[in-house]
């Protein structure tokens, strides 16, 4: 496992932010995650020892994971990755700091950018972004009279940029007043003569500013930093003042913060791995529009009789074609099909068997139209629910984690107050909550520290020396195992979003999506009861028992067959389930044909064999099972390959029983 | 007139009024209200080239010639030369427009609000009066003075310019 490797290799090498749910690395691959918990305890908490020096903020600077593609900056480290570019700039081109800090604000921080631009055309990089050659110094005269407001002054109230033009200091602090009161656009300053486009730099804001101005414009300048650079972005969460740079390139966008919170570094979002980000804004928009419209829907259209899609008609006759892929032709009357009518059933604009449907009291049109149109937003609902109800869960799981962590603390022993104290100011429930579960940690990870320091020392001889209970070890584990769950979630909440956007026709996709789904979520359901059933004995009993033992085998056990479960589902949705045939659906309406396992070995099998209803089903209604390696279809009752002498695999096995079971070959 | 000689915005606009009655530029004149001098009315001439004077002095030939060959009746043609004069007296009126100056506290660091009176009909000017013009809004620097602003607005606005109303 790549974590393994990584302690082997360097104890001292470290990632800057917070994956403290023991994930790898850069890559993201939070499915791995379990099985960091899942492993035996002296590797489990190394790599934990690894992660956590990144809290202590005095450590993190430092240290770089070597699969890590991104970085996250506190104000610290911003300013002074700023000042390193400036002094950088300054050097390689030899012109004042304040000079460079203009260049780099207007080419995006980007030093490279500033380098080739400069050396390119000089002369144009300084008309453009304002920076003057020489310093014309203020025309030499007992008195001068200011362009603003027209009155005269001595030499020492009046002040220039390096085009000369004089100011009075009174009329320069009201223009860079307003300047700054507008915004970050004040960073682009140049002198009030229109005629000239001398910039106005950071040392004459600090000369002729007022104090708050000043302040403002500093402040503007910081953020500049972050938000005129491509590559960094400010973490979404409220109240978090951390940035995260990100190195593009390697795929994955989800990052974690140092606040716990993870995200999606493209869109902003909320992290939601596997889905891609178009999917996900679509998906958003799709809940807070969805509820205003189902009404008009309802009242104002029918839905498509065969595709369910709404249709509204606004002129013309009665024979309606539905829009490609459906182009199902219906009457919009009774909605049956147009082959069934024509001149006799009353032409183009009446329908004697609607009229004589409705005197018959068969349509109740109303309530009928209503039901056909909520299967189309049935749908939708069937989706959203989900996803909303995972979404919930996730919050749930805080509650209850917190609620475990709070009677944890009673043993360690931090303060009560501050937490509670903590809790308070934050008046979001998960937040609030994030908050605690940060504050917990931090108390946690001084003694994981320790421990890194101590060398080749386990965790759990540490704790054993400090006369700790061994228990904390437990403790340790089923805190990361939550936070795991908590990701497994996540993960599966977006896959229904995902399932949403999944078109109807390709059955064999939507097939193969739904059995991993299916495998994904059962498997989570499980492993969430036992590990909540575990904490709660855990409270209740004060040592470790035989059966409790046992019991963590068992969980991690389950453990690890939802990482793979996980693993799987992830992989397949980024492949855009394209190891999938997705012609190969002929006998999708009358069997119940799973796609699920032998993802790979379908690929460009649809031509090798002869007869359509074997190409690419693992079981289907004529008694032959394909073998995944060859696709040979053997009969059912083989168990090991005719062609390849490949044994058939468990999963296959599996959903044969079920299958007979239903009775369905 | 007792204006509050206090602030920078009201010390600067006496200035711009006193430039303003010293040194007028040619088609322009401006004052502010007598109890506010926050509020200026304008007026601005339309250049000379305005093309209407080209137009009515062009109809006037062709009615003169018509006349010498002898084909309009004279009695028609003696009441279309008295329109037409009586036109060209007037086209004075066509090309004189009022404007409002609206100044804040902000002046000169904040550009004051321009509109004009009477319904003009030209692209860069709103139903409402308002003016688009790029030293009024993002491209104003506390240099330009109500003479400036009056000026500007003379040579990029009031070309073709026709007043209804």
């Amino acid at each position: 496992m790549e974590s393994e490797d990584e302690m082997a290799a360097t104890m001292m090498e470290d990632s800057e932010d917070e994956e403290f749910y023991g994930g790898g690395g850069g890559d993201g691959d939070d499915d791995s995650d379990p099985d960091d918990v899942v492993m035996d305890y002296d590797g489990f908490m190394d790599h934990d020892s690894d992660d956590s020096d990144d809290l202590s903020s005095s450590h993190s600077r430092s240290y770089h994971h070597r699969s890590q593609n991104y970085t996250i900056l506190s104000e610290d480290d911003i300013r002074q990755h700023q000042e390193e570019s400036i002094t950088k700039i300054s050097a390689v081109l030899s012109i004042s700091r304040v000079a460079a800090a203009i260049l780099l604000r207007h080419y995006n921080w980007s030093v490279s950018k500033v380098n080739d631009e400069w050396f390119a055309d000089e002369d144009k990089v300084r008309k453009t972004v304002g920076l003057l050659e020489n310093h014309t110094p203020v025309p030499d005269a007992k008195e001068l009279t200011c362009g603003i407001c027209f009155e005269t002054y001595p030499l020492d109230r009046m002040s220039a940029a390096d085009c000369g033009h004089p100011f009075c200091v009174i009329c320069w602090q009201g223009y860079i007043s307003t300047a700054v009161n507008d915004g970050p656009g004040c960073l682009m300053l140049r002198c009030p003569d229109p005629s000239c486009g001398a910039a106005v730099g950071q040392d004459m804001v600090n000369r002729l500013a007022s104090k708050d101005d000043k302040e403002k414009y500093n402040r503007y300048f910081l953020r500049s930093f972050i938000e005129d650079n491509r590559k960094t972005k400010w973490c979404p969460a409220p109240g978090c003042d951390y940035a995260v740079d990100f190195i593009v390139g390697s795929g994955n966008y989800d990052v974690t913060c140092r606040c716990a919170h993870s995200f999606c570094w493209n869109c902003v979002e909320e992290a939601h791995r596997p889905v891609d980000c178009g999917t996900v804004s679509k998906w958003i928009m799709k809940n807070s529009a969805e509820s205003e419209n189902m009404n008009w829907i309802l009242a104002n259209s029918k839905p498509c009789p065969k595709c369910k899609r709404p249709i509204e008609k606004n002129q013309g006759c009665m024979h309606i074609t539905c829009t490609p892929p459906c182009k199902f032709e219906f009457c919009w009357l009774c909605l049956g099909a147009w082959s069934e009518h024509g001149e006799r059933t009353g032409g183009f604009y009446a329908c004697n068997r609607y009229e004589a449907a409705k005197q018959e009291g068969v349509f109740d049109e109303a309530e009928k139209r209503r039901e056909m149109a909520k299967n189309s937003l049935e749908r939708y609902t069937h989706y959203y629910e989900r996803w909303a109800t995972n979404q919930s869960v996730d919050l749930f799981i805080w509650v209850s984690f917190v609620m475990a962590m709070l009677g944890l603390f009673w043993h360690i022993g931090p303060n009560m107050a501050e937490l509670e104290k903590l809790s308070d100011k934050q008046c979001q429930p998960e937040s609030q909550l994030k908050f605690i579960v940060e504050a917990w940690l931090q108390a946690v990870y001084p003694i994981t520290c320790l421990s890194k320091l101590a060398g080749d020392m386990s965790m759990l001889d540490l704790l054993l020396q400090s006369k700790r209970p061994k228990a904390m070890v437990t403790k340790m584990n089923l805190s990361f195992l939550f936070l795991q769950i908590v990701e497994c979630r996540r993960v599966l909440k977006w896959t229904y979003a995902y399932g949403f956007y999944l078109p109807e026709h390709e059955h064999a996709k939507k097939q193969f999506f739904e059995y991993l789904q299916g495998e994904a979520e059962s498997g989570l359901e499980r492993l969430h009861q036992c590990a909540e059933k575990e904490f709660q004995v855990y409270l209740n009993a004060e040592g470790p028992s035989k059966e409790f033992n046992e019991f963590r085998t068992k969980l991690a056990g389950l453990t690890s067959v939802t990482k793979n479960y996980f693993e799987n589902l992830v992989r397949a949705l980024e492949n855009g389930l394209s190891d999938v045939d997705s012609h190969a659906c002929g006998k999708a309406g009358s069997s119940k044909n799973l796609g699920g396992g032998s993802g790979k070995g379908r690929g460009g099998k649809g031509k090798g064999t002869t007869s359509r209803s074997s190409s690419s089903r693992n079981i289907d209604d004529s008694g032959h099972w394909s073998c995944e390696y060859c696709t040979y279809a053997n009969v059912r009752s083989a168990t090991v390959c005719e062609m390849c002498q490949q044994r058939r695999r468990t999963s296959q096995l599996v959903l044969v029983e079920v299958l007979t079971n239903e009775g369905i070959t | 007139m007792a204006f509050k000689m206090s602030t920078p915005a009201r010390k600067r606009l006496m200035r711009d009024f006193k430039r303003l009655q010293q040194d007028p530029p040619a088609g322009i004149s401006g004052a502010p209200q007598d109890n506010n001098i926050m509020l200026w009315n304008a007026v601005i001439f339309g250049p000379d080239d305005t093309p209407w004077m080209e137009v009515l002095m062009s109809c006037f030939l062709v009615m003169t010639l018509v006349n010498c060959i002898g084909i309009v009746n004279l009695h028609y043609e003696v009441k279309v030369k008295g329109s037409i004069t009586s036109f060209l007296n007037s086209t004075r009126r066509l090309g004189t427009f009022k404007l409002t100056l609206q100044f804040t506290e902000d002046y000169p660091n904040k550009p004051p609000t321009v509109r004009f009176v009477s319904r003009m009909f030209h692209p860069n000017i709103y139903v409402d009066g308002s003016i688009c013009l790029d030293i009024l809004q993002n491209q104003w620097s506390p240099i330009y003075d109500v003479a400036a602003i009056l000026t500007s607005i003379q040579t990029t606005d009031m070309h073709n310019a026709v007043s209804i109303a």
